[in-house]
């Protein structure tokens, strides 16, 4: 028989050196904020390219005439580390964020793309400085830089940073925070990712890909010590050998089935989304992941199309539509709308844009598609089977 | 209850995989009890739908019921027959060798049956959700469950290339092997009705033999507690474990590839001379039904394959472990069991212009340098969630146990995993094939196909790099 006898101490020379990893200083969370809210006009900020700036209840509402930067130098005391910029747009405006770097060169202003997206009331951009590898986490200027004839409304800015030990809180956070299942997942699983702020862990599985660091890094961090740590103790003692390897094996199984819980939990966490948005849920309010209904609406369908050996199909994308379609209503066929002569039954998934005119006509954006018809089924605006009289 | 279709369908299938394997075994069993199951189960459902395939091909047979039941009817009863008229001529069985179970410590045994449960919950958990929810990902209803839909509604080998039109957004898919869809049309005749949690409910037999395949391989040369391990360690590949719970075929695939290695190696190990020749006839079966996977199989797999069983049996002949006859016998039952697959499929492919590819034609590519490659490679392996920490760990134990990992019998499956591994690296690299790296997509499948063979090569090295500490604290 044989026992494994794993001297404490070992553990514990391991678990120094791990420790030595967590940042042990702990201040508190800061942020430096300039509101334009409520007609609030701030000191220091100034404008170039001789915009109109109008203070409104909701902010500060500049519109251009030529490209504009809107900043203001500013003297903190503590580092940046993300950028919330609360804004609110009509349309897509493709501006920047500029700053500048105190060693810089007066005029060598630095900018990023910064994409304000339509909003219905106010949104925020959160930027994560850290992400950027010439980012030093200091600048004595910020500014929001926007194209010619542009107009948006600002609401705030705030310039954030976090303390160490709510940055090692966040880490550990943002570890458990899993990815949703996706088309992709086949293919990969970002697996746990590591993000030092609030704002960033929330957004990491939101982009592609994820903006935070592949926690991948810690584990090899790890292997690499107990690596080191064996070797050079296997290179003191000797005669301690097969207890050292003990030691890895033991510790590199631990990481494995640490890394195991991580990811197991993911998927039941797939599970649970799956229960609470599917399985629990009647037919008719039931949606399964980034496809919504579209599973029990295609099912639901097929009947209607069963005497036809070829239908019209339109969808918002032809991927993945198009094939589901195929696959559920099998032997018959959906085609293109450019084959619309060959078939007189449409089904057209979440396009509102197509409706019947006045003379029963499928038609979108006036353009007539069909001849006269009637709508076979409809479960929502834009969602129905139509066939030609 | 529509799910006790399931077991009821791999019955047959199941008995004359059961019946090939003894037929091969001959008068030296070498599998153990269950393995012989696990093998029965596999190699039977390829084989029956090979046979089906054919039958269909010449005519003899629709895909109905009354044609694919009387196909499997009439092979099993034929293999039965022939069993029993060789049994008669065979001594008692002589029981498989394992490698004595030591005593484990209690923490070991606790900490290897919560694994186990934890295991199974996730093996429930994935079962639920193979069968529970609709079809989603993107192969499954374009390829395998569409095609297993195609051959239960028409009732033949459809090859239908209206649905390879470009304006549908699909291509391709006739030219792989129908194992997969026709065993999904198999269980949807059984139940009269295109069913698709059932048509799924198939796949999660391949995942668990699988795991029951790499506990039986490493129970060879290690006790019973880390031979768990290696399996634990395999459903724990997330991708893997993604995989072998959607329906997909890269598990299946990755049964196959794992069986032909795990046999070979259980040659290469054997002490005695005609239980070494019954290993190298299985291996020979599980080469052959390779062929009838997928695409992969043929073009990738199967070429590595051969240049590992000719070196195998060289260095076999060469240590005087098998004579001239046994190397001549060993390599004819390869030929033969390769060939009655490979040659049927390969004229079909010709004769309806179907290629040999997998996403794409492997015959009509340009050679330019590809930008991104090496990143999303190295990404896919090392950075993201697909594969725990399998990689690092699998190159750290081949660089600290070279000498043995690179030595027979483990150079099998050390070669394997880096020619497979590095052999595609000029495609993804220098071909248009680089989409496959790039979007993450063939090359992670890629990985999923050698899983087991990569686990039990980090399990066995690791084993007996442990093994000397073992051995002294005993």
């Amino acid at each position: 028989m044989y026992t494994t006898s794993v001297p404490i101490r070992d553990f514990l020379s391991v678990g120094l050196l791990t420790l030595l990893l967590v940042p042990c200083s702990a201040s508190a969370k800061t942020t430096t904020e300039w509101s334009f809210a409520n007609e609030t006009l701030q000191e220091g900020w100034e404008a170039s390219g001789n915009p109109s700036l109008a203070a409104r209840r909701e902010g500060l509402l500049i519109t251009t005439n030529a490209e504009t930067i809107f900043g203001r130098a500013i003297d903190l005391s503590h580092p940046i580390e993300v950028i919330a910029i609360g804004y609110k747009s009509d349309d897509l405006i493709e501006g920047w964020l500029y700053w500048h770097e105190p060693q810089n060169a007066p005029d060598d202003l630095t900018r990023l793309p910064l994409f304000f997206s339509p909003t219905k009331g106010i949104g925020t951009i959160n930027i994560d400085m850290m992400k950027y590898d010439t980012w030093e986490g200091r600048a004595d200027f910020v500014g929001i830089g926007l194209p010619k004839n542009s107009k948006v409304l600002i609401e705030d800015l705030a310039l954030t940073s976090w303390s160490a030990s709510e940055k090692l809180s966040e880490a550990i956070k943002s570890f458990w925070t899993f990815d949703v299942r996706k088309p992709s997942s086949i293919n990969f699983l970002w697996g746990p990712h590591i993000a030092f702020n609030p704002l960033t862990r929330e957004q990491m599985f939101r982009v592609t890909p994820p903006n935070a660091q592949s926690a991948n890094w810690y584990f090899y961090l790890a292997l690499a010590l107990v690596t080191l740590w064996a070797f050079l103790r296997i290179r003191k003692h000797p005669d301690l050998r097969k207890k050292i390897l003990t030691v890895v094996m033991v510790i590199v199984a631990g990481l494995w089935i640490f890394y195991d819980i991580r990811m197991g939990s993911e998927f039941f966490d797939y599970m649970k989304r799956d229960y609470r948005t599917y399985w629990s849920r009647p037919i008719g309010e039931r949606t399964f992941r980034e496809r919504s209904y579209f599973n029990d609406f295609a099912t639901s369908v097929t009947p209607l199309v069963e005497d036809q050996e070829k239908y019209i199909f339109i969808a918002t994308h032809r991927w993945p539509f198009l094939g589901l379609m195929r696959y559920y209503t099998y032997p018959n066929i959906p085609v293109d709308p450019l084959q619309a002569e060959e078939t007189d039954t449409w089904i057209v998934y979440r396009r509102p844009d197509f409706t019947i005119d006045a003379r029963g006509r499928l038609t979108s954006d006036g353009i007539a598609f069909s001849s006269p018809g009637k709508v076979l089924h409809e479960f929502e605006k834009g969602t129905f089977v139509f066939r030609v009289q | 209850m529509i799910y006790l279709l399931l077991p009821l369908g791999l019955l047959l299938p199941t008995l004359s995989g059961r019946f090939v394997i003894k037929l091969l075994e001959q008068n030296h069993p070498v599998l153990q009890g269950m393995e012989r199951w696990v093998l029965s189960v596999v190699f039977g459902i390829t084989m029956m739908m090979f046979f089906s395939f054919i039958a269909e091909l010449l005519g003899l047979v629709p895909f109905n019921l009354t044609g694919l039941l009387g196909v499997q009817i009439v092979s099993t009863l034929g293999l039965w027959m022939v069993w029993m008229r060789c049994k008669l001529h065979w001594s008692s069985p002589v029981p498989a060798p394992v490698a004595p179970s030591r005593t484990s410590t209690r923490w070991m045994k606790v900490i290897v049956l919560l694994l186990c449960l934890w295991t199974i919950a996730k093996i429930i958990g994935g079962f639920v959700t193979l069968i529970g929810t609709p079809i989603y990902e993107d192969d499954a209803f374009k390829n395998w469950n569409m095609r297993g839909k195609q051959f239960f509604l028409t009732q033949e080998l459809t090859l239908e290339n209206e649905l390879e039109d470009v304006l549908q957004g699909s291509g391709g898919i006739s030219s792989y092997p129908i194992t997969v869809p026709l065993t999904k049309t198999w269980l949807a005749t059984l139940a009269g009705e295109w069913h698709e949690g059932l048509a799924n409910s198939i796949h999660i037999v391949w995942f668990i033999a699988a795991l029951l395949l790499v506990f039986f391989t490493l129970r060879r040369k290690m006790s019973v507690w880390w031979a768990l391990f290696g399996a634990y360690a395999l459903s724990s590949l997330p991708l893997y474990f993604l995989h072998g719970t959607t329906a997909y075929a890269d598990v299946f695939l990755s049964v196959h590839v794992f069986a032909v290695l795990s046999l070979l190696l259980g040659a290469l190990q054997c002490s005695d001379s005609k239980q070494r020749l019954s290993f190298l006839r299985l291996s020979a079966l599980a080469a052959g039904l390779l062929v009838f996977t997928k695409n992969e199989a043929l073009i990738m797999h199967l070429p590595v394959l051969i240049i590992l069983i000719l070196m195998s049996l060289r260095f076999l002949y060469k240590s005087e472990k098998i004579g001239h006859r046994e190397a001549h016998s060993a390599l004819l039952h390869y030929l033969i069991l390769i060939g009655l697959i490979l040659v049927p499929w390969v004229l079909f492919k010709w004769a309806h212009n179907l290629n040999f590819g997998n996403a794409k034609s492997v015959l009509d590519l340009n050679l330019s340098w590809q930008e991104g490659v090496a990143k999303a490679i190295a990404v896919n392996t090392f950075l993201e969630g697909n594969w725990i920490l399998l990689f690092p760990l699998l190159i750290g134990i081949l660089f600290i146990r070279r000498k043995e990992a690179f030595q027979f019998p483990n150079i099998i499956l050390s070669a394997f995993v880096l020619l497979i591994v590095l052999g595609q690296f000029p495609l993804y690299f220098f071909t248009g094939i680089s989409t496959e790296a790039l979007n993450q997509t063939g090359y992670a499948r890629g990985l999923v196909q050698i899983a087991p063979v990569a686990i039990t090569l980090l399990m066995l090295l690791v084993h007996s790099w442990l093994s000397p500490a073992m051995n002294e604290q005993e």
